[in-house]
This record gives C-alpha cells, structure tokens and sequence, in this order.
C-alpha cells in the first residue's frame, strides 16, 4: 500500500492505493500522527484504490477518527469498492464512520 | 489437497503469505457464491495470520501457515510458537467505545464455521473450518 498526501484548500486528502492489512497500517498510523501534529485536521480518506482491508486496517482507521476528533478535527472516508464496503458493514464500523461516495463530495461537505 | 507455507515470525511476512493465500484459493471447486466464499476466506488467512505474528510470534521462529482443501470444506491452520492467546476471552467489539482492536477473531468468527485454539508445549494451533455444499 502507499499513501500520496495532497491538499485540496483546508482539506488534506489521503490516497491510499493496494492492501491496507497490518504491515502498512502501521504507516497508516505515522502518517496521521504526523498530519495531528501539523494541525493538519480535517481530512479525507481517499479509499477507492484500496483492493482489500482486514481488522488491524479497520482499526487503524479507527485509531485515525479517534485522533483527528480528539483534537477538535474531521475527517472522512470516499470511494469503498463494494468489497471493502463489505467489511465495513461485517464489523458494523459503516455506521460510526462519515463515508462519502467521493472525495469531491467528502471535500465539499466541510464547507 | 494439502498446501503448507513456513514464514518468519515477522509482520513482513504478511507480503509473503498473501499470494500464498490467493493462488492456493484459487483452486477451489466450482460451488455457489465462489467469489465472496474467496474474498471472505482471504480476510480469514490474513486475520488468522495478523493474529499469529502480533500476538504468537517470537522473533527468530516461524509460523506455519496450512490449507486442507476437500471438496465441500476448507481447514485452514495456523501454528505459531510465542506465547499465545485465550481465544475465549476476547470480546466481540462494543461500537460505543469505537475500540481499534478486537474484530479480527470477530470476523474469523463470523465467517468460519468453526474456530478453535489450542496452546500447547509444541505451538499454538488455530484451526479454522468452512464447508459448502457440493455441486
């Protein structure tokens, strides 16, 4: 998996590209943290190239709500394929997490 | 069928077991809904193993990974030789406490059709069935 950083105005967007399991959630996690610690804090999770997620990616994702809200951000997810809206909905997480079709619309939806 | 894959304890590994894992499910027999029983038993092999390297592995050792495949089920068993886990006591994720951990043996749950652990003085053996109906 990798992870491009780009800004779109106040929005910083994550695109995560390939597997998003164990090995690079731990990436994942740095990446956040550094973001938090630049005040960088509304985000969006750009998922559409992500072919497979597990448990310890959930949780990273999880771990990356908890962080952002902790210091009065947002953030959002776009673009899950039907396979990984599949796990989303098998751990139930679709109901905690803001999931936007797009990024477009993820982006639009702070202002 | 029978199919083994010996890994270094190291979460590196997971670059190693995944091909593994999908070249060896694509030799499952023509049955109903193949493709989710492939994408569901390929979480199954990566939370199975995730779960052997964080908590079982030592540094040093392996972990066994294994497929028995018959024609109406599917064994898959991991054998790690840390320390291990009581499978018993980890609990079903609470969404209120929005918890980062706890949905891998969650999701082997939900998916196999059984799931057993054994921690003995040779390893620690998690062994995870499924079966479907032959065509």
């Amino acid at each position: 998996m990798s992870i491009k950083v780009t800004q779109q105005e106040a929005v910083t967007v994550l695109t995560l590209t390939g597997r998003f399991d164990a090995l690079m959630s731990r990436e994942f996690k740095s990446c956040i943290s550094g973001l938090i610690n630049n005040k960088r804090l509304y985000m969006v999770i750009d998922m559409s190239s992500v072919d497979f997620i597990d448990s310890s990616g959930m949780g990273a994702l999880v771990g990356g709500v908890r962080g952002v809200i902790k210091e009065q951000g947002e953030i959002r997810i776009a673009g899950l394929s039907p396979e990984v809206q599949t796990i989303f909905e098998l751990t139930r997480l679709h109901r905690i997490f803001d999931i936007y079709e797009t990024v477009d619309r993820a982006c639009a939806s702070f202002s | 069928m029978h199919y083994l894959l010996e890994i270094p304890a190291a979460l590196e590994s997971l670059r190693i077991a995944a091909p593994f894992t999908t070249a060896v499910l694509q030799e499952l027999p023509e049955i109903r809904d193949r493709d989710r029983i492939i994408r569901e038993l390929t979480l199954v092999a990566s939370e199975a193993v995730t779960n052997a390297l964080c908590h079982g592995s030592v540094t040093g050792l392996t972990i066994r990974l294994e497929y028995d495949l018959a024609p109406d089920a599917i064994i898959i068993s991991v054998t790690d030789y840390g320390s291990g886990f009581d499978l018993e006591t980890v609990v079903p994720p609470d969404l209120v406490l929005f918890q980062e951990g706890g949905y891998g043996v969650y999701i082997m749950k939900s998916i196999m059709d059984v799931v057993s652990y054994e921690k003995t003085d040779d390893g620690n053996y998690l062994v995870l069935r499924k079966s479907w109906e032959r065509q």
